[in-house]
């Protein structure tokens, strides 16, 4: 099929201390599209990555990129695939300008096309002036975007990312946003796995939820944080409400919870703007003084907490 | 003196000649010191004085009887740093002259001391003895082509393992369609 | 996809450029000077020292040459250990693998890369080691004076570091630390081997299959006769086992065997490796 570009199917993983990293994890991602993979640590989030990036061997199942078996014909797998995986270790007798010309003589770039592709992709990661240095003198987050550098090299069809940006400071997180913006823009296939969901709620079309190695939700961004599961309304009062009032409002048809914040509340609902409409109705009804009638999407934190439960935790 | 006192004389005389003329086991007409014969050997050369390792030489003994009777019956043994090599057997010297006595052997390498003494079958005679040092080369060791083609089956086997993975995902290829 | 012949075409020139980044990894850490300066001052020594005691050069070239080479043994385990230690397991061990085994060539590519790259810099100290005591030979015995074995024996110390590099290679597929696969192949050609190869001939075996006994031929093709000679030379009878020299055939061959086993054993783990 042409319209995917990543596909894993029936993809298994078991690490010879009998740790079961992936059990039947199937999933597909569209050209075009830039996919979010979620989930707890431990889940197979990198493992799944390790195997699209012939890291690893599946102890079953397949993962093909652009139709080919990545395990069977990993040089033709991964011609057109840019990848950056966990915290890779650098090269540092090398400059930035050797090493980012070693992967691109490997990718059978040209010598002037790898010249020029070096300073443009160090110019997108802020390290133009460190392209003749030598890499055992960079910080941690200079590390990280020359490996970032690294992946967008060759100008990849896919790109592959594990945290991407792990170890970079809010101005880098930013970058590489629009790094990831940038290339969906020019039709990139994009396939990443984070912890900071505000990142992938941001950049995504699509998020693909793990949990123990199995795919708990498979949806988009969009259809997702605007379920009309958990939809909320952030009011604020003049003065707080009674309990009466407070009663009363969690009597109403229409609202699933009310959740007491200091002196504002938070009224469970289900997310339709004619619902909204009638619950503000009803507010201005009981003749208390309101500030403000926010009514909030579910954030793709709340999806993920409500999917995988509060003890798993986000950042 | 009459006809057959002379016939008995000439009969007697030749008995005599014949009798002296029959070889012995040991020969014992003694002249020289101790009563052993007056023979050594005077010389030992080498067919090649610096040969190879077991390269195949001849060790000629010169026989030097100075006595002035015959000497028949001898033997003369040859030697390597005490090593025997060969003994010769029946070796007869006339009296004042010399006979050459050649053995082949093949060349033990390094420094020897080779030597011939003349003797009986039941004894040498210790001073007739003759030593002389010889120096035979080692062969050198090995051949550099033996060497040369244990590393060109290294190169080989790298050469295989560069291609030998293409050819591999050539063949599951061929398989798949 | 690739026809056969430039997918082949094309696993040479990746080969080829994984040689060079890995020779500059040689230069760049230098090692190859580390090296460099041993293979220099240990025959520089044998020139040395007979000089300042006043004390007269070897009678022959060909004894001169047998006793510079005498440690040539060490600098060549030295050496494939330092340039083959880390090959495979420091990729490992830095994580400098998620890099470059993510990108589109085989890692039989990689893997030979950095073996021939090992094995040049093997071959360039040796080499190094030879001019020097060549050059020292001819200043001590004139133009003539070069033995004839030389040649060989350079041979043989090529074919010995091969053998030594393919089994560092081994260490380092296997293990997971660079310290652990470096003083393990040090340990294995300086101590565990010839100890193995000496406790078999005390029992009367000959160790014709131990790489380090075979190494002795290195220095015995320089065919020299013993300071006892004059006694020696006889052949002993096949129950009495007293040869202390490796058959010339055999040990080529068992060094041979060797490399190639090695590398092959050892590309064959390290290609299947997990990066995990």
């Amino acid at each position: 099929m042409d319209d995917i570009a990543i596909e894993t199917r029936n993809l298994k993983k078991q690490y010879s201390q009998g740790v079961l990293a992936l059990k039947d994890l199937s999933i597909k991602i569209k050209r075009g599209q830039c996919v979010g993979y979620l989930g707890p640590n431990g889940s197979g989030k990198t493992t799944t990555i390790k195997i699209l990036t012939n890291l690893l061997k599946p102890t079953s199942g397949q993962a093909f990129i652009n139709d080919i078996d990545v395990n069977q014909f990993p040089k033709e797998a991964l011609r057109g695939v840019g990848s950056l995986v966990e915290v890779p270790g650098i090269y540092e007798f090398l400059t930035s300008h050797e090493m980012l010309a070693y992967f691109g003589k490997i990718r059978k770039m040209s010598s002037a096309d790898i010249d020029r592709r070096i300073k443009e992709v160090l110019t997108l990661v802020k390290l133009s002036e460190w392209e003749h240095k030598k890499i055992g003198s960079f910080s941690t987050g200079m590390l990280r975007r020359l490996a970032i550098a690294q992946a967008l090299l060759h100008d990849p069809e896919i790109l592959i990312m594990d945290e991407p940006v792990i170890g970079l400071d809010p101005k880098g997180m930013k970058d590489v946003r629009d790094i990831i913006k940038k290339m969906l823009q020019e039709k990139k296939t994009i396939f990443l796995s984070s912890h900071l969901l505000n990142e992938v709620a941001e950049t995504c079309n699509d998020v693909i939820l793990l949990d123990k190695g199995v795919v708990v939700s498979s949806d988009s961004v969009a259809h997702l944080t605007g379920s009309t599961l958990g939809s909320k309304i952030d009011v604020t009062f003049l003065r707080p409400l009674t309990e009466e009032q407070c009663k009363t409002l969690s009597n109403l048809d229409m609202v699933e919870d009310v959740e007491p914040l200091g002196d504002q509340i938070r009224i469970i609902y289900d997310g339709k703007p004619e619902t909204s409409s009638k619950i503000l109705s009803k507010i201005v009804g009981l003749g208390v003084d309101v500030v403000s009638f926010t009514p909030q999407k579910v954030s793709l934190e709340d999806v993920y907490v409500s999917v995988m439960g509060d003890e798993r935790g986000v950042r | 003196m009459d006809m057959t006192t002379t016939k008995i004389s000439i009969m007697i005389a030749l008995a005599m000649v014949l009798l002296l003329s029959i070889p012995l086991s040991t020969v014992t007409n003694a002249q020289g010191p101790g009563g052993l014969p007056d023979v050594k050997v005077k010389n030992m050369t080498f067919s090649n004085d610096n040969p190879d390792e077991n390269d195949l030489i001849t060790i000629t003994a010169l026989v030097w009887n100075n006595g002035s009777k015959n000497l028949t019956g001898l033997t003369v043994t040859f030697s390597y740093d005490g090593t025997n090599i060969t003994t010769v057997k029946n070796i007869s010297v006339a009296a004042n002259s010399t006979t050459t006595v050649p053995i082949t052997w093949k060349a033990i390498k390094w420094t020897h001391t080779m030597a011939a003494v003349v003797g009986t079958e039941k004894a040498v005679f210790p001073k007739s003895v003759m030593s002389k040092t010889l120096k035979v080369n080692a062969n050198p060791i090995g051949d550099p082509w033996t060497i040369l083609g244990a590393l060109v089956a290294v190169v080989i086997t790298i050469v295989i393992a560069v291609a030998f993975p293409a050819i591999l995902s050539s063949m599951k290829k061929k398989k798949m369609k | 996809m690739l026809s056969l012949g430039e997918d082949i075409k094309e696993d040479i020139v990746h080969t080829l450029i994984n040689v060079r980044y890995e020779l500059r990894k040689h230069f760049r850490r230098k090692r190859i000077l580390i090296a460099v300066v041993l293979a220099l001052i240990i025959p520089i020594l044998f020139y040395i020292i007979p000089k300042v005691r006043n004390v007269s050069f070897a009678s022959t070239s060909v004894a001169f040459m047998a006793n510079s080479l005498g440690f040539i043994n060490i600098l060549i385990i030295i050496s494939a250990a330092m340039f083959a230690g880390d090959a495979v397991s420091g990729e490992f061990e830095t994580r400098t693998a998620l890099l470059s085994l993510s990108t589109p060539q085989r890692r039989s590519s990689i893997f030979i890369g950095k073996y021939i790259a090992s094995l040049l810099a093997v071959f360039a100290i040796i080499a190094f080691y030879f001019a020097i005591c060549g050059v020292e030979v001819l200043g001590v015995y004139g133009l003539g004076g070069m033995p004839e074995a030389t040649g060989k024996s350079f041979l043989l110390c090529l074919l010995y570091g091969t053998a030594a590099v393919s089994m560092t290679f081994f260490y380092s597929s296997v293990l997971k630390g660079v310290m652990s696969s470096t003083l393990l192949s040090f340990f294995t050609f300086l101590m565990i081997l010839p100890i193995v190869s000496a406790l078999l001939q005390v029992a009367n075996v000959e160790p014709w299959f131990i790489v380090t006994y075979s190494a002795g031929l290195m220095t015995n093709v320089f065919v020299q006769e013993p300071a006892f000679s004059g006694g020696g030379g006889h052949n002993m009878g096949p129950s009495a086992f007293t040869q202390s020299t490796p058959n010339f055939t055999v040990g080529v061959e068992v060094m041979a065997a060797y490399a190639i086993i090695m590398f092959i054993i050892a590309m064959a783990i390290a290609v299947r490796k997990d990066v995990e």
